[in-house]
């Protein structure tokens, strides 16, 4: 196995390599690989990234249901997931325990709160390059759901 | 009315893409092979990473199809519909060459 071919390939996203991925490795293989090579295949794999160009077939492409199933068991879209949930636990707990504080201070909750949203920010990125639309959609609908949930109480109680 | 789009890439495809369904159409190849035959035709020859970022879209457009493996090697074929886009954007290509061809002469 060409090492360099391989981690050539590697630049694709997962979904575009399980198709493509022998196919070029064998051509790169074949031609041998130059600069003008390698810089044509990091600009090609670099837009599969970021532009998602559907490189499979209608009906290979993930359906929104598909795809949120498929959110569910990816961790950098669970993890913003669970601080949303956090944080929204920690508003109610805060408000069940000792009501609707409103000093001039906001205090190691709000603090905490923030913290929890600001966090989801560098996992929610590492999520969104190199999904699929579908699966990017999919997160979306789901995170906007969670972070709204979080907001609720602090819209709601004004905090 | 058409946007210019559709006229410049009838069917929303690029050069490359129109490269490989012209090699295809000539009979099914595998990489390689359309590398070969797309620089016989332009003297040019397509980075890898190119011709299957065309191969991916134009598959995508099931303008083209993969064909069972041969010793170790994927082709690929047009399908009805890549004939038809083939066809559509090598006329306009056509007329907009027949308009241009004489304009090109003069100075």
């Amino acid at each position: 196995m060409n090492r360099p071919a391989h981690w050539l390939v590697r630049l694709y996203p997962k979904a575009w390599r399980e198709r493509y991925g022998d196919e070029l490795q064998d051509l790169i293989e074949t031609e041998g690989a130059g600069l003008r090579a390698h810089y044509d295949i990091v600009k090609a794999a670099l837009d599969e990234r970021l532009f998602d160009r559907s490189s499979l077939r209608a009906g290979q492409g993930t359906p929104i249901r598909g795809a949120l199933a498929l959110t569910l068991r990816t961790p950098s879209a669970i993890v913003p997931l669970i601080m949303s949930v956090v944080a929204l636990l920690l508003v109610l707990s805060t408000v069940i325990a000792f009501g609707t504080p409103r000093e001039g201070d906001e205090g190691a909750t709000a603090h905490l709160f923030q913290l929890l949203i600001v966090g989801q920010l560098p996992f929610l990125a590492w999520f969104h390059i190199g999904r699929r639309r579908a699966h990017r959609v999919a997160a979306i609908i789901l995170h906007v759901a969670a972070l709204s949930a979080a907001f609720c109480p602090v819209w709601y109680f004004g905090l | 009315m058409r946007s210019i789009y559709d006229v410049v890439e009838p069917g929303g495809f690029s050069d490359p893409q129109y490269l490989v369904l012209a090699s295809l159409a000539a009979g099914p190849k595998h990489g390689h092979a359309m590398l070969d035959d797309i620089e016989q035709m332009t003297g040019t020859r397509l980075g890898p990473g190119t011709l299957y970022g065309a191969i991916g879209r134009l598959e995508g457009q099931a303008l083209i199809e993969r064909l069972p493996e041969e010793e170790r090697r994927k082709p690929y074929k047009l399908t009805d519909a890549g004939v038809s886009a083939f066809a559509a954007k090598t006329a306009t290509l056509e007329r907009i060459v027949a308009a241009a061809a004489p304009r090109a002469l003069v100075r």
